[in-house]
């Protein structure tokens, strides 16, 4: 069977009836549009979340300081638990396996002199390998090292954007006044890549550190002591066994500080997982409901084949006539109905690109358009319009052609 | 005497069909010989079964009983995919209608057997010059619903020839045509049937008839007459 002429008669008849043709492929059309718009918008989101869990370190584990309630306060006022500190941080990169580096970090509320209003700084008191964990990378000068916080030294290091905001002010050697505390500008940071606005990273481009100690004299959260932290970080050499070494954690915490919870174990790994199957189900959702106008599309495509069918009876008598055999016409509208198809999902596609766009600029949502998406909804709309080709095909391959020679 | 087979051999062929329920005879056991080369009429009264007999020897439809060979094999034996076969290898169709493919060209609606068998090399070169036997062949790219009702048959009449038939089977082919047109289409059929192609022409139009050297008369299913034996016979 010579299937290039087959297709390009196929060609000529649905553009005997060109409004007919465009009419039933407007439903895959859309269903395929639909498919890609939705996947588009479900690949944005999913993709801005994962970016924003893997900034905070995929091979990181993050121990939280939390406010306690006042009845945990007065259960805690016995001096059970010493709140976060260094000493658990040194403790923990000793008796994990793993663990590559470890920093503290102390968050301090302070006001900062002579700078514009709408920049709000993170004012982090920090150990040394705060800046290696973060992954920073030096503009101008130095960063925090060990000596300045054994020396409690009054330096700082500004993020980029707070030391471009300073402008003058914030190059090296500068001093800055935090609640009237000095402190000499010593480095300057690049901008961070890919900052994640997840709540609980740090935005280092706002950031000003200081070390770890220099911040007596500055108000810190009350209730808390000396050396006390908001945070340790504990980078690891993999990101393997995650869980495993966070309840580790937990269970050496607890220890320390005699089941008092006054912080939170947060696992990037795992928020990571759980994103990635929120994100999994979300898309599956909106696929199906696209899914839903793709299967109407083709009741469309059904309905149009099997009133061009019965329009062209007495061309199937013809062609019956000159050695078609029931196979061959068959074949000839199924391949018909894939051509409708086809088109409708090409051009699907193109409309659906064209929505997905107009989505990220208008409702200024992310979307992501894969070639994944763009194949699958193909698929999708070739088969929907051979499945509902089939049973318009078979009947007029049952057709008797001597019936269908003197059909009108 | 001739001494070859017949090119068309039909011996008791009956065809019912079952309608509401009941029985139709439509033919009642038809015995009939057809020579390479003969022009036949096939001639009778709305109802005597001659387009059903057209129909079977054209291997559109299956007898109900009774057999046919055709060039010397039995139909009985073929199953429909060696019918399809036969018709777009050894028999022509030319209908009253016409019944040409409104969408396509003139040289496409020639070419339609080839989608459904082999293609020989150089046929559209064939198409072209059996288009300029008919005298069709400034119209060989127009869309076949463009042409006169003459134009179209000697369409259909290309279409038929363009695969080197044994046999042409034509149902009043001049029904839907003028005096002056249907007696050039008859012209022509009688030049190939000269050629040694086997022409049959169902028809109930004696004037039609007259075109061929025999006429087989059918009447309610049965052949009633047939000037060949008649001539033999005299």
């Amino acid at each position: 069977m010579n299937i290039r002429q087959i297709i390009s008669q196929g060609y000529k008849s649905l553009m005997m009836h060109r409004l007919r043709a465009v009419l039933s492929t407007l439903g895959v059309l859309f269903g395929v549009a639909a498919v890609i718009g939705m996947l588009a918008v479900g690949e944005g989101a999913k993709k801005e979340a994962l970016d924003q869990i893997s900034s905070l370190g995929m091979k990181n584990l993050i121990v939280r300081r939390i406010e306690l309630s006042d009845e945990q306060k007065a259960k805690n006022r016995q001096g059970n638990s010493s709140a976060l500190s260094i000493e658990d941080g040194v403790f923990l990169k000793d008796h994990i396996p793993g663990v590559v580096h470890m920093a503290g970090a102390n968050q301090i509320k302070a006001g900062l002199q002579a700078i514009s209003t709408d920049v709000m700084p993170e004012i982090l008191a920090i150990t040394e390998n705060f800046g290696i964990i973060k992954g920073i990378s030096m503009a101008h000068g130095r960063f925090i090292t060990a000596l300045d916080i054994e020396q409690r030294s009054h330096v700082c290091v500004l993020g980029h954007s707070l030391a471009k905001s300073f402008g003058r002010k914030g190059q090296i050697g500068q001093s800055i006044r935090l609640d009237g505390v000095e402190f000499t500008v010593v480095g300057t940071l690049n901008s961070q890549q890919g900052s994640s606005k997840h709540p609980v990273a740090h935005q280092i481009d706002n950031c000003i550190f200081i070390p770890l100690g220099t911040e007596f004299g500055l108000p810190v959260t009350p209730g808390t002591k000396r050396d006390a932290l908001s945070e340790i970080i504990l980078q690891f050499d993999s990101s393997e066994r995650m869980m495993e070494r966070a309840s580790l954690v937990k269970r050496i915490l607890s220890q320390r500080h005699h089941d008092v919870e006054d912080y939170k174990v947060i696992v990037p790994f795992e928020l990571m997982n759980q994103a990635l199957k929120t994100q999994y189900t979300f898309n599956l959702v909106l696929v199906s409901i696209a899914t839903i106008s793709l299967l109407v599309g083709g009741i469309g495509i059904m309905n149009i084949m099997l009133a061009t069918i019965s329009e062209r009876t007495r061309e199937i008598g013809i062609r019956r006539a000159v050695g078609a055999t029931a196979k061959h016409i068959m074949s000839q509208f199924l391949i018909e109905t894939t051509l409708l198809s086809l088109v409708g999902g090409l051009l699907g596609i193109v409309f659906g690109c064209i929505v997905a766009f107009l989505i990220s600029v208008i409702a200024g949502w992310p979307t992501v358009i894969t070639v994944l998406s763009a194949v699958l909804s193909l698929g999708m709309a070739v088969t929907v319009g051979i499945c509902a080709g089939l049973y318009p095909a078979m009947k007029a391959a049952k057709m008797n052609p001597i019936t269908a020679l003197r059909h009108y | 005497m001739k001494t070859q087979t017949p090119l068309i051999q039909t011996r008791k062929l009956k065809k019912t069909y079952i309608v509401g329920g009941k029985d139709l005879c439509v033919l009642e056991g038809i015995d009939l010989d057809v020579n390479e080369g003969e022009c036949v009429a096939i001639m009778g009264p709305s109802g005597s079964g001659k387009s059903t007999l057209m129909h079977l020897l054209g291997c559109l439809d299956r007898p109900s009983e009774g057999d046919y060979w055709l060039l010397g094999s039995s139909i009985l034996d073929m199953n429909e995919i060696a019918l399809a076969d036969i018709r777009a290898h050894k028999i022509g169709f030319i209908f009253q209608a016409f019944n040409l493919i409104p969408q396509l060209s003139v040289i496409e609606n020639v070419l339609l057997p080839f989608i459904y068998r082999d293609v020989p090399e150089n046929i559209s070169q064939k198409a072209v010059s059996i288009l300029e036997r008919v005298g069709l062949g400034h119209r060989i790219y127009h869309r076949s619903n463009d042409l006169s009702g003459g134009e179209m048959q000697r369409v259909a009449i290309a279409r038929a020839l363009v695969i080197d038939p044994s046999l042409i089977l034509a149902d009043e082919p001049t029904g839907n045509l003028d005096v002056k047109t249907g007696k050039a289409i008859l012209e022509l059929l009688k030049e190939l049937s000269q050629k040694g192609v086997t022409v049959i022409i169902v028809t109930h139009d004696p004037a039609v008839a007259e075109h061929c050297q025999r006429t087989v008369r059918m009447q309610d299913g049965k052949i009633v007459h047939d000037t060949k034996y008649n001539l033999q016979t005299l």
